[in-house]
């Protein structure tokens, strides 16, 4: 049987998710520091995406059948 | 504050909510699918309607952040604790031990489900019962739908004073209740009332579950003795110190319930063979497999009794407490408002994590010396360390996004004020009526918060206020809440999830929440029922 790597798996996707909105986070950290709404608005549409990974893979791109 | 009060912005604030419980419930979505859905309502709803501008909503996004990856750290290490459990194959050893020590199957569903969970919440909390009692009772044969559902109510009624009582003390806190007060006692008093029946509710409950009115029949003398133990004992020592008055009556019940299983009324097997629970073709979660024969319960309970004491000893003697507490991190937020001039004061160090004496250090700490100790005994085999940490890591993930995810949306919802406009449009509309539904806003507040400490945070101040607006007896109120915030720990998706993972059904919390909500809301209106005739009319 071929083995999936793990990262095509949903699992995987999630993960990749994750580590996104952890990025997300510290961008929005340091656009709240600096005072930077601009920084602040691209850490958060980031963490948004990040989010809506899952909804927009298990019902748009793979709807169930 | 002068956010308009009506329907329309009533109905606003309630769309996430209302749109998160129809697609998990109706649409049987995933917590993970439908909670990336209800934030982005929020977002929308508090941009639009409540006039937040992007610097609020993404400072409350990375507050939700920062409290979720504290939960999340909960959740992997617990996670870890069961894999290693799990690999050394110790479930296979509890469930035959426990088989022999409790023949009667209720009852020993009643005492993995329900009394070890209440033990569990008694000193650790933050969903940890639920992680663990899973697969515990999967461990026993439980089918994993149910494995989840009779935890999350088992582990209900210690919400409040669980945990130590942090859930209490911060309604304490948020309603300005001085320790030791004739308020503060008679406040305890109402709240364990509720709570113990509750506890009852949630004993029977799982006998019902199991077999209907036959389980219920033989359960009934086992349930009421635990209630009594359990919701009585909490009521007493609710005056006397209510930082161990869930704990210790917990500890009794774990200690009863083993010798119950030696009475001539639970002594010899007994089970229903066509339980709707039980998976009576069960072969053990870890795929088959002997359970190791020269390990004992006792060595199998290793992690737990380490669990236990560890929890016990850092967080009950005041001098490790206090020095293992001094280190302590936070992040600092800036001042927000909403251009209805609802503020959120800046912040310098925002939810401070406390590492030492944090849940995830106990559980991190009992599972690398179970696991050490497991491997000393050669229970661990070959590539067992690796697989424990790969799987516990690739099970934590899905349910991070969900977290996250209901996270923000909770804090977004309290920081735009859509939560304020929640709680008060009920307030407004029913006069005294409300006394009804005070706690099912405390269900509310546990529901989007995932924590009775924060439904008590979020809703205490408001419960008070509306209790002396209504001229009613505002200890009843606040008892209300803190109960129905407890019940509410039972329906809470954060916590669920906690469940689907480690019970490998990720997915199916909608499935969970249907069948759980049909037994929580009708309680928690039953309560207000009772707390309207007595205080309302």
């Amino acid at each position: 049987m071929e083995k999936k790597s793990f990262f095509k798996t949903k699992e995987g996707g999630l993960t990749i998710a994750f580590i996104v909105i952890m990025i997300a986070f510290v961008i929005i950290m340091a656009g709240l520091n600096t005072v930077n709404d601009t920084v602040c608005l691209a850490g958060f549409i980031i963490m948004v995406a990040a989010m809506l990974y899952s909804p927009v893979k298990t019902f748009i791109l793979k709807p169930k059948k | 504050m002068n956010i308009p009060i009506n329907l329309f912005m009533w109905i606003m604030a309630f769309l996430p909510i209302i749109v998160l419980l129809i697609l998990m419930i109706k649409f049987n979505w995933g917590a993970t699918e439908a909670a990336p859905v209800g934030l982005l309502i929020t977002i929308v709803t508090g941009l639009v309607f409540f006039k937040a501008d992007i610097r609020l909503i993404a400072a409350e996004s990375a507050k939700g952040v920062w409290n979720a990856l504290i939960i999340l750290i909960i959740v992997w290490t617990a996670i870890l604790m069961y894999q290693v459990g799990d690999e050394a194959k110790a479930f296979l050893v509890i469930r035959n031990g426990m088989r022999k020590l409790l023949p009667n199957e209720l009852l020993l569903v009643l005492a993995m489900g329900w009394i070890f969970e209440s033990f569990l919440q008694g000193i650790t909390g933050f969903g940890v019962p639920v992680a663990v009692g899973a697969p515990l009772l999967i461990g026993i044969g439980v089918k994993p739908l149910w494995a989840v559902i009779i935890p999350l109510i088992g582990q209900a009624w210690g919400n409040t004073f669980g945990t130590l009582g942090a859930a209490w003390d911060s309604l304490a806190m948020s309603a300005g209740l001085a320790a030791g007060s004739k308020e503060y006692l008679v406040t305890a008093l109402w709240t364990s009332a509720f709570i113990w029946f509750w506890n009852a509710i949630g004993g029977f409950a799982t006998c019902w579950f199991y077999g209907k009115g036959k389980a219920l029949k033989k359960g009934l003398p086992a349930v009421a003795l635990m209630a009594v133990i359990q919701g009585g004992g909490e009521l007493l020592l609710s005056q006397v110190n209510t930082t161990i008055c869930c704990f210790v009556p917990a500890c009794v019940s774990l200690i009863v319930i083993l010798l119950l299983g030696r009475t001539k009324m639970y002594n010899t097997e007994w089970s229903i063979e066509d339980s709707p629970i039980m998976n009576r073709e069960f072969a053990g979660q870890t795929g088959g497999g002997e359970a190791p024969a020269d390990m004992s319960l006792v060595q199998a309970f290793v992690p737990y009794f380490l669990l236990s004491a560890l929890t016990l000893i850092v967080l009950l003697v005041k001098p490790v407490n206090s020095l293992l507490g001094q280190i302590s991190f936070g992040l600092s937020f800036p001042e927000t408002s909403t251009g209805y001039g609802y503020v959120n004061e800046a912040v310098e160090s925002f939810s401070a994590f406390t590492p030492f004496t944090h849940a995830s250090m106990f559980l991190f700490i009992s599972a690398i010396i179970g696991l050490l100790y497991y491997k000393k005994h050669g229970w661990i085999k070959e590539g067992g360390v690796k697989r424990i940490f790969v799987k516990s890591v690739s099970m934590t993930m899905p349910s991070g996004i969900a977290v996250i995810g209901l996270v923000i949306m909770s804090k977004i919802m309290d920081g735009t004020g859509q939560t304020v406009v929640l709680a008060n449009g009920i307030a407004k509309v029913l006069g005294r009526i409300y006394v009804i539904l005070a706690p099912f806003v405390g269900l509310l507040g546990t529901f989007m918060t995932g924590s009775n400490m924060s439904s008590n945070i979020l809703f205490g101040g408001f419960q008070m206020t509306t209790a002396n607006l209504l001229q009613v007896d505002p200890s009843a109120i606040l008892g209300a809440q803190s109960a129905g915030g407890a019940i509410g720990s039972a329906v809470s998706p954060s916590k669920i999830i906690l469940g689907t993972t480690t019970a490998s059904i990720l997915g199916k919390e909608g499935e969970v929440l249907k069948r759980i909500i049909a037994l929580t809301v009708p309680t928690t209106i039953v309560i207000g029922a009772i707390l309207f005739v007595l205080v309302g009319m």
